[in-house]
């Protein structure tokens, strides 16, 4: 008997104008000690149908139909005070976000015994030494000390391990992982990853494995479900899965993966589309179009009533980067290392303590406010988020706009109307895109009007800052050959910056590795993923989930 | 001329304000980011009943805000002359309540006077009874047994003229709707009644019904009798609960208009420039704050009223004399209640400017002053509008306590706050006289109220993150 399963499972969410079927003859089964992966991008119901499981819906949503078995009883027969029980003690989940999963104001130790005096009723002092053990388990360094301090006092990774911590508290017999990896860190996540598996392997469970990442269900799963607007399309092996997936839409997801064997070709968004080679006939130019040369910028951190400087913070401690025409420059690091701060110091949103950025032999820290808007058409970004680097109360077509009128690059309204026209074209978007607001276009099509605002003053250069991490993977390489046209159309480099090294490995020329602040390995892309001699990248590069598929 | 205008420099701004929301409502209805939340409001049945309400107070405020003097009738020469009274165009559809002045206290519908009086009767001997009233009742013979009779009479003939107009008013709204919509009039009946329709329209007009027979009902009893009793001078309580709604609208409107300019830009500034721009307007804040509003607003009343009694000639009348109290006290209200808002502006501003639009923005070689009209401010228009309607509640209840201490408008204004404080007195008799703290309570119960309806439904429609949840 298979330990959890769930048959012809319907959930549906009320809105006030209409009802969406985010679960659609849903059917899986999960049996003991094994790891069954729901893949899916956002918005397919692959969440939904975890909280149905643990009974755990919003109100808005409800369970029209279907059968979930717990150990051959069926959970949607339970009142809510009984599946308070069996929550927690039987079936636990791990959310995404460990950042907000947790009690601010609570001590970790706490939170954790909390669940296991109101399931199991022991002593506290008891559930005190289970806690520990549990810490232990979950591989923190200084268990002991963690059980006194605040979340806020940890890294987001350690963060995460807690809250395996606490939904392993009550030893339940399914855990459902909910994306647990996503908002963390390369190297921690495989770091959790192992963790999980080790846990599952040693306590017999089942573990639901949600996530959208296709290289950690290589990785850690036995079976693999793929979801698609609140359906499931296969259900199969994960060797069978990676080696010959049966339907379109795996296929579709496995292609549009961007990896080193695809560079040079176009990522398939659908799967009628041939994959066809792209024409890179860009030469080598000798001197780089933007120069970094020996960057710091440092946060002073103040204190008292004077605001007395006390100490700073080194974001960005010594970087030298050269972008060089038609090129691409891959910037990688994990967060908090600082490549973002280089990004926005270039186009000088941010004050730079000291060095250079030469850009076309002038050096962009020296010019004052007049002559840096003369070159802020030459130099642009885009912005990680699609959401919020769109102003929502401003129309497309303005917004686009907004940068030729301040920036004199067309003084004809007329004109700077048709240059709109064109470049929603060009970025893939219809033309009466640019009477519509933002909200109404979903996060790729929001991306292609950052991109498109930022073609709208001819830039040479565009820094781009994570486009692609806020993104869906099949909406990830429609923006990724977005990118790559423009750049053989237009002859413009590009300084990427990114944690996320498939893409890197697809599109970048060169790479420069950055760790706390300072750069630790600079070359050509082929050369440092293959070849990488610093200690930081191979650990960054072994971290990544690995996908053999051709 | 029959009559000359008299704008009074409320009423300018009254005026102005009007014009300032119906182009507001113009503009919007074309915006697409402006009229999805607004529709929003006006498709919650409560939304939409609120609105009604409070345009009906609206439009009484504004009635009253029409002002003008009459000709005088006696004089010939081919000059013309003016009254000295200020009337509006409310006081002369409300003539009969107006005039119908009795001697001292009634009770609500009463047709004797609230108290007994030593009479000379007909056969020259005095006698201590209760007077008929000049007014109220004076068209019955025998009031004992006609008056219950009389009352129904009346309140029938007003109730079946109400609903014939708003029978009328409405049968017409549906058969312009079904020819606009190409349907039958019959299927266009039916789904109004049935209340099928995008908008509530069926509550609408159940609303709009209540208020028309409470309208028909107040002004035909009205004439007759005094529906809620006459205060110490004999003035219809009825009348002055009605006037007091312009002052009380006023208040909350005038003053939410000196503030708002205040509060948005002082608020934006500190919020985008951070640093020692921030520092002195939070200083300022803070040190208004710390200062107690009573204290501050007597204060600046009392200065006024001195000036005003050391200038007097500069003054035509009493109304021009209350009129600017009543502006002033807008503006001192105005002064001491920026801060509350321009707190909030700040603290969103903050969050708004780091935001990666405006750096976007920035990149793209944007003005500072640019960023803030474009970027940042209708960014946090939402805040503003939840903020003015909350406010407006508060403002209209706070000169009543104003004014029951004695620093509020003019005793000679009609405002709920001066009944109130008339009421202190009234309800010490014995007997109490308690119909003008009554009327004055309804009055104002139900503008705050609703108001505060209204508000809770705003902020529902207008929240970015709650419409982003749904």
């Amino acid at each position: 008997m298979s330990l959890l399963k769930v048959n012809h499972l319907y959930t549906d969410i009320k809105l006030s104008d209409r009802t969406i079927h985010a679960a659609k003859d849903v059917s899986f089964e999960v049996n003991a000690s094994e790891t069954f992966a729901l893949v899916g991008e956002s918005g397919s119901g692959k969440s939904i149908t975890a909280l149905s499981i643990a009974r755990l819906l919003p109100d808005a949503a409800k369970i029209t139909q279907g059968e979930i078995f717990l150990q051959g009883k069926n959970l949607l027969e339970y009142s809510e005070r009984d599946m308070r029980s069996i929550r927690g003690s039987k079936i636990s989940m791990i959310f995404q976000e460990p950042m907000t999963s947790l009690n601010p104001v609570i001590k970790i130790g706490d939170q954790i015994i909390e669940s296991m005096i109101h399931h199991e009723k022991v002593p506290k002092a008891i559930a005190r030494n289970r806690c520990l053990d549990l810490l232990n388990a979950v591989g923190l360094p200084s268990a002991k000390r963690n059980m006194n301090e605040y979340p806020h006092q940890l890294s987001g990774g350690m963060r995460q391990r807690i809250m395996i911590a606490i939904a392993l508290a009550a030893n339940p017999d399914v855990l459902i992982a909910d994306e647990p990896t996503t908002a963390l860190d390369v190297t921690i996540q495989a770091q959790v990853l192992e963790l999980l598996k080790n846990l599952q392997e040693e306590l017999k469970m089942g573990l639901v494995f949600i996530t959208h990442n296709l290289g950690i269900v290589h990785q850690i799963a036995d079976r693999v479900a793929v979801m698609r607007y609140g359906e499931i399309v296969e259900t199969t092996s994960s060797e069978t899965f990676f080696a010959k997936p049966q339907h379109a839409y795996s296929q579709q997801l496995l292609n549009a993966i961007p990896s080193i064997h695809k560079r040079g070709l176009r990522l398939s968004v659908d799967s009628e589309q041939s994959v066809e080679s792209m024409s890179s006939s860009i030469e080598m130019h000798d001197y780089p179009v933007l120069n970094v040369d020996r960057l710091k910028v440092h946060f002073p951190i103040r204190k008292g009533v004077f605001k007395r400087v006390i100490g700073h913070v080194k974001a960005v401690n010594d970087v030298s980067l050269k972008l060089y025409p038609g090129k691409t420059l891959a910037l990688v690091g994990e967060s908090g290392c600082g490549k973002t701060t280089v990004g926005k110091s270039i186009v000088r949103l941010l004050d730079v303590t000291d060095g250079d950025v030469m850009f076309q032999g002038q050096n962009l820290l020296s010019l004052n406010s007049e002559a840096l808007r003369a070159r802020r058409s030459e130099l642009q970004i885009v912005f990680q988020d699609p959401y919020s680097s769109l102003n929502p109360r401003m129309l497309v077509g303005d917004i686009i706009e907004e940068g030729m009128v301040s920036l004199g690059v067309e003084h004809n309204a007329d004109q700077r109307r048709l240059i709109v026209v064109k470049l929603l074209r060009q970025v893939g978007l219809p033309e009466d895109a640019s009477n519509r607001y933002p909200h109404e276009f979903s996060g790729g099509q929001r991306q292609r009007i950052c991109i498109a605002r930022a073609l709208a003053v001819k830039p040479q250069v565009i820094i781009c800052d994570e486009p692609t991490s806020a993104l869906d993977v099949s909406v990830q390489a429609q923006v990724l050959n977005l990118l790559k046209d423009l750049q053989v159309e237009l002859d413009m480099s590009y300084l990427f910056i990114t944690h996320d090294m498939s893409v890197v490995s697809y599109l970048a020329d060169d790479v420069a590795v950055m760790h706390q602040g300072v750069i630790v390995e600079n070359g050509s892309a082929l050369d440092v993923l293959q070849n990488p001699q610093h200690d930081y990248t191979k650990k960054l590069l072994s971290a990544v989930p690995k996908l053999h598929l051709h | 001329m029959l009559f000359q205008p008299v704008i009074l420099i409320t009423d300018a701004l009254f005026f102005a304000l009007t014009t300032v929301i119906f182009v507001f409502v113009m503009i919007a209805r074309k915006k697409e980011h402006l009229r999805r939340p607004w529709g929003k409001v006006i498709k919650r049945t409560t939304g939409a009943v609120a609105l009604v309400v409070l345009i009906c107070y609206y439009s009484i405020a504004l009635l009253d805000s029409m002002h003008f003097r009459l000709k005088l009738e006696n004089v010939t020469q081919s000059e013309y002359q003016y009254s000295n009274e200020i009337l509006s165009v409310l006081d002369v559809l409300m003539a009969s309540m107006r005039t119908q002045v009795e001697k001292t206290f009634s009770a609500p519908l009463a047709v004797q006077l609230f108290s007994k009086e030593m009479v000379q009767q007909d056969d020259g001997s005095m006698q201590q009874i209760y007077p008929r009233l000049k007014y109220g009742g004076a068209h019955l013979d025998d009031p004992l047994s006609e008056k219950s009779k009389d009352l129904v009479k009346i309140s029938i003939r007003a109730i079946v003229m109400a609903i014939l107009c708003w029978a009328g008013f409405w049968l017409l709204t549906v058969w312009r709707n079904s020819k606009s919509k190409h349907s039958s009039f019959s299927a266009s009946l039916q789904r109004f009644v049935s209340g099928d329709s995008e908008y509530p329209l069926r509550a609408i007009a159940i609303t709009t019904g209540l208020i028309t027979i409470a309208i028909f009902v107040s002004m035909f009893v009205g004439s007759k009798y005094h529906l809620f009793g006459t205060d110490k001078v004999g003035q219809d309580v009825f009348y002055q609960a009605i006037k007091s709604i312009r002052t009380g609208i006023l208040i909350g409107a005038l003053t939410t208009l000196v503030m708002l300019p205040v509060a948005i830009t002082l608020g934006a500034m500190a919020g985008f420039f951070r640093g020692w721009v921030d520092d002195v307007i939070q200083y300022i804040y803070t040190t208004l704050n710390s200062i107690p509003h009573v204290l501050l607003i007597a204060a600046s009343v009392l200065l006024l009223q001195v000036y005003m009694s050391n200038n007097a000639e500069g003054f035509d009348s009493l109304t021009e004399r209350a009129d600017l109290r009543l502006l002033f006290l807008c503006l001192i209200l105005g002064i001491t209640s920026w801060t509350g808002l321009c707190r909030l502006l700040r603290a969103e501003t903050f969050k708004l400017r780091e935001m990666e639009y405006i750096q976007a923005a920035t990149a793209f070689g944007v003005t500072k002053s640019n960023i803030l009209a474009r970027h940042i401010m209708p960014n946090f228009m939402h805040i503003v509008l939840i903020t003015v309607v909350l406010d407006f509640s508060g403002l209209v209840l706070a000169e009543a306590v104003l004014s029951y201490i004695n620093i509020g408008v003019d005793p000679a204004t009609h405002s709920w706050g001066n009944m109130i404080n008339q009421a202190r007195l009234e309800m010490a008799r014995d007997p109490a006289v308690w119909w003008s703290l009554t009327a004055a309570f309804i009055f104002m119960f139900t503008l705050v109220l609703f108001a505060n309806l209204f508000a809770d439904v705003v902020r529902d429609a207008l929240d970015p993150r709650i419409s982003g949840s749904e």
